[in-house]
């Protein structure tokens, strides 16, 4: 009897994949290996004709292209703001919703509603809300006499780029917050009172009991805020295009426009391979951090 | 009676200091909100709140000057065509690889799941390429081709955990009555999933229908507009070249109102979904 189900249960499974993975490998897979050979060549991403240049892009990339480095700049400065903010923010207002307290749910939503909103949408309001004359927020600073801290907020290569992170937080915010109390919801309660008998109140609590048990959530959370970080683009693209003088560009951004708007498609084919691989190295190097780290229930 | 109203020092700290980060969380979509209600040209004199009338009229005018039947009935074909295969595709593998043995299963595992790194935004050379090669540009396929593959990953990962979490004495009986694999998958299994196929049908859903990027690389006819890529493009439809903000903010309402409802109303199941994919993620 218990052989027969063996048997049953073990054929081969490989035409329940099949499908996906054709879909897969057709319009990922492959296209990301084209791109890499693509990258060789100095090509406009039309014309049949196309110069091999081997790892000059590459070279060029690296030593020589000032927008990259500005990218490359902006890009580390997404991601440790992302990362540094969220984590503590993230985690005190998921704290804060954690406590047995009214309007729980109101709060909840409020957080989590730019979470479902399209960027696009976000992008504009934001836009709106910058703009040096009639925005909100410089009308707001000379109202409350704060003249001097009153900037042209998207096209100030000082500011823009702070500016479109501080709209990415805005909106990413909520998602990190839910995760968050997620975790902490899954914590004992025991664990907590077995700390408040060992006279731990408030912070202690907080700091050894709740932020070691949800380190593996945190972990999680830091590979996705760092991957959305280094690939970010919508924000850049709808509020700023880059500018001024390439102040705010981001990597993806830069491909976007090599690509996409000078067709210089065999370049920008270099820079997605990089790309990928600096999303690959973060990912890895995450993943073996994490290897036997995690704090068990 | 007392007991309910009584609130600690603490707590009047912490609902200050939530109410506080609420109100700027709300803040923007109040401005949105009272820009699209003011009359048109008003947002450059009256810099509050309050409209001085409300202008109901943007609504119809921003309606018809974007055509937002038509950019929601693209979002709704390209959203429902995405997660309905998403859902079908990821479901099958996820059972293969749950239940069923084959040759480098963990290998082809992996390889799906090296796709959760992959965003959009990194490799939109290589699929407009892609789409350029197979003929696809300015059809759904274009957009549909690549949000499947894109969905996937998170897919799988998500439905292979729940499968393995049901158990197999449940199949038992069918196989020894001699059901085939696939009659199995989807008679038994697949009507079992329900909650894990509802989570990754939301999140591929939203992200989906709020995408721009490939709508904006793949498409140029305008019959094919998302609504997205509608709002992005309302710029260049109004009479004078340009559109005035009160009749793109009042868009922006009539985007996001539905969605807003929507989330309001599945809250609930939105957050659960959220915790069982985040966590296992």
């Amino acid at each position: 009897m218990q052989r027969v189900l063996r048997a049953l249960r073990a054929n081969g499974g490989f035409f329940f994949i099949l499908p996906g993975l054709v879909v897969y490998l057709g319009f990922i897979a492959w296209p990301i290996i084209a791109t890499f050979y693509n990258g060789f060549f100095i090509w406009d991403g039309i014309s049949p004709d196309r110069e091999f240049t081997g790892l000059d892009h590459y070279v060029r990339l690296l030593t020589k292209d000032r927008a990259f480095r500005l990218s490359i700049r902006n890009n580390v400065y997404w991601a440790i703001i992302t990362v540094v903010v969220l984590s503590i923010c993230g985690f005190l207002f998921a704290w804060l919703l954690n406590q047995r307290i009214r309007m729980r749910n109101a709060y909840r939503a409020a957080f989590f509603l730019p979470v479902t909103a399209s960027l696009v949408v976000i992008g504009y309001t934001w836009e709106f809300i910058y703009q040096p004359e009639v925005g909100m927020l410089n009308h707001s600073l000379r109202r409350f006499g704060l003249e001097e801290l009153t900037r042209v907020w998207l096209a100030d290569p000082d500011v823009t780029i702070f500016a479109i992170i501080l709209v990415s937080l805005w909106a990413s915010l909520g998602f990190w917050v839910v995760v968050f109390l997620a975790a902490l919801q899954a914590v004992p309660q025991d664990l907590y009172d077995c700390a408040a008998v060992d006279g731990a109140t408030g912070f202690r609590q907080m700091w050894h009991v709740a932020v070691p048990l949800t380190m593996g959530t945190t972990r999680a959370l830091w590979i996705l805020g760092l991957i959305r970080s280094i690939n970010a683009f919508a924000l850049v693209f709808l509020l700023s295009r880059g500018g001024p003088y390439h102040a705010s560009e981001v990597i993806a951004y830069q491909i976007y426009d090599l690509a996409f708007r000078t067709n210089h498609t065999g370049y920008a084919s270099a820079l997605s391979i990089l790309l990928l691989l600096i999303s690959a190295i973060v990912t890895v190097i995450q993943l073996l951090l994490m290897r036997g780290r995690r704090v068990q229930l | 009676m007392g007991f309910r109203l009584k609130l600690s020092r603490k707590s009047v700290l912490t609902h200050a200091v939530l109410i506080f980060v609420s109100f700027i969380m709300i803040f923007p979509w109040l401005i949105a909100l009272s820009t699209g209600l003011k009359a048109p040209g008003e947002s450059a004199l009256n810099r509050g709140l309050i409209p001085w009338e409300i202008a109901l009229g943007n609504f119809p005018e921003a309606w018809r000057i974007a055509n937002v039947p038509l950019l929601a009935f693209n979002s709704f074909v390209v959203t429902a065509a995405s997660v309905v295969m998403i859902l079908f595709l990821a479901s099958l593998a996820a059972y293969g690889f749950a239940r069923l043995n084959f040759f480098l299963k963990e290998p082809f595992y992996l390889l799906f799941l090296a796709g959760l790194m992959l965003q959009a935004a990194a490799i939109m050379v290589p699929l407009y390429q892609v789409n350029v090669a197979f003929g696809l540009l300015d059809t759904y396929y274009a957009l549909v081709g690549p949000y499947i593959a894109l969905g996937l990953p998170f897919a799988i990962l998500i439905l292979r955990g729940f499968f393995e979490g049901l158990p197999e004495e449940i199949e038992d009986a069918a196989l020894i009555d001699g059901a085939s694999r696939f009659t199995i998958y989807w008679r038994i299994m697949l009507p079992l999933t329900r909650p894990a196929l509802a989570t990754v049908a939301i999140f591929t859903g939203l992200g989906t229908w709020n995408d721009f990027l490939l709508p904006m690389l793949m498409t140029s006819k305008p019959g094919l507009r998302t609504m997205p890529l509608g709002l992005i493009l309302f710029e260049l439809e109004g009479s004078i070249g340009f559109v005035l903000h009160e009749y793109r903010f009042a868009l922006i309402i009539m985007m996001t109102l539905p969605i807003v409802i929507v989330f309001l109303l599945l809250q609930r199941q939105f957050m659960s979904g959220l915790t069982a994919g985040a966590i296992k993620g």
